[in-house]
């Protein structure tokens, strides 16, 4: 399922972009805009549902990726969505390394491992947006 | 061509446009006039197929009711009276949105190059790598455009004629950039395409425009050429105030003087 959602990505990044401009624009320019938004929150949720059941559930690495490289790489889905699956594979392959040698030989659960680093950087992003924060 | 017959349009239970026929033929520029309110963005709306409307609408013979999405974004590009962008693209990346159908018509090869043609269209030369929210509400509306000119480049496909729907096109521009922007859609229709533009300065629909729709609380109260449809009696009653058509000296293109609100 996950390796469907990622071979659904190329399809759906012009698409995802063209929404930027509002939905009824996206139509103009011929994108089926409903099921745009069908496939893109199924593929997600499945590829989600997948990795879940797999690992458990792992805080704040879905949230907090794709904000942080849309600050450094820009917008364009195209980029963005295989850019943030593999930078959210290489934190989590991290946040497991922290989280087994950490405290060895006991082991963290990974989930605190990824909330501790996430949750600061989600805030700092949230912040910065609202223009809270010049950092 | 584009035939429009009986059209209306309700939202919410509310009747907005009501019995509205429009007629436009290949060539021509037909301008679309009336005071805030009076339903001429929701009859363009319709015209590009976001709302449900009563009566019968067909573009180049086609019905309209019956067109996939990529039909009518071959045939027609859309240029909103307001346009917000969520994420913080560049001039370019906005731009290029309008060859997403991909038939620009322009010839094989040259897509590649049409943005940054677009852009030197509408005066913006050199921005292409400028972040879309970072510029003026001017230079906003003429990307928009170009990205609108990009997605039908060619005004005539396949022998068929394709059309420009434009609200409020020069809005926020200065005189210099609303002449540029109604000389790209006048040289459009001489080039066999169509344009379809919602106006509120009625000199520049009388410079432009072959052919004037006056559209008053939902209904259409006049059509014809501007010589036919602007006069003192008609324009003073849709807009509720006081003003003047004249007519210049060289040539009979009537001017529109305003003096006050009632
Ligand atoms: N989605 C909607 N829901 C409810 N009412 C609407 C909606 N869209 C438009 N209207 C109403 O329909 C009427 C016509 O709106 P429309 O946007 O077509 O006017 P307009 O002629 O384009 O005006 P303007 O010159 O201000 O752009 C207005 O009274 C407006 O309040
Ligand atoms: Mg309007």
């Amino acid at each position: 399922m996950i390796v469907l959602a990622l071979a659904a990505m190329p399809f759906l990044a012009r698409g995802l972009n063209a929404l930027a401009l509002g939905e009824a624009t996206a139509g103009h320019l011929g994108i089926p805009v409903q099921r745009l938004k069908y496939t893109a929150i199924i593929g997600a949720s499945a590829a989600v549902g997948a990795s879940v059941a797999v690992s458990g559930g792992i805080g704040f690495v879905g949230i907090v990726v794709p904000h942080l490289l849309r600050l450094a790489i820009g917008p364009d889905n195209r980029y963005l969505l295989p850019a943030s699956a593999l930078l959210g594979a290489c934190l989590l392959l991290l946040a497991d390394a922290v989280a087994r040698t950490i405290v060895a030989p006991a082991e963290l659960p990974i989930g605190i491992v990824t909330a501790i680093a996430g949750a600061p950087s989600f805030l700092w992003i949230l912040l910065r947006k609202r223009g809270v924060l010049d950092l | 061509m584009i035939e429009a017959r009986d059209v209306s349009v309700a939202i919410g239970g509310k009747r907005i446009v009501a019995n509205v026929d429009f007629d436009m033929r290949p060539g021509e520029i037909a301008a679309i006039v009336g005071p805030n309110g009076s339903g001429k963005t929701t009859f363009l709306r319709a015209l590009s197929g976001d709302l449900a409307y009563s009566g019968a609408v067909t573009i180049n013979g086609r019905d309209l009711s019956a067109m996939k999405l990529v039909e009518a974004a071959m045939l027609r590009a859309v240029l909103p009276q307001a346009t917000t962008l969520s994420f913080p693209f560049t001039v370019r990346e906005i731009v290029r949105l309008g060859l997403l159908v991909g038939r620009s018509g322009a010839l094989p090869g040259e897509d590649e190059r049409l943005p940054e043609r677009a852009l030197a269209r509408v005066d913006l030369d050199g921005f292409a790598g400028r972040f879309y929210q970072e510029l003026s509400g001017g230079e906003q509306q003429r990307v928009q455009l170009a990205r609108v000119l990009c997605q039908v480049w060619a005004p005539v496909l396949d022998g068929k004629p394709r059309y420009l729907f434009f609200d409020e096109p020069v809005s926020s521009l200065d005189i210099k950039h609303q002449l540029i922007i109604m000389n790209i859609a006048r040289d459009f229709a001489r080039r066999g395409g169509g344009v379809v533009a919602i106006l509120h300065d009625l000199n520049l629909t009388a410079m432009y425009s072959d052919r004037i729709f006056v559209m008053h609380r939902g209904r259409l109260a006049a059509t014809g050429s501007p010589q036919d449809v602007l006069s003192d009696d008609l324009i003073e009653k849709v807009f509720d105030c006081r003003l003047r058509v004249g007519v210049l000296p060289a040539g009979d293109m009537p001017f529109v003087l305003p003096q006050s609100v009632y």
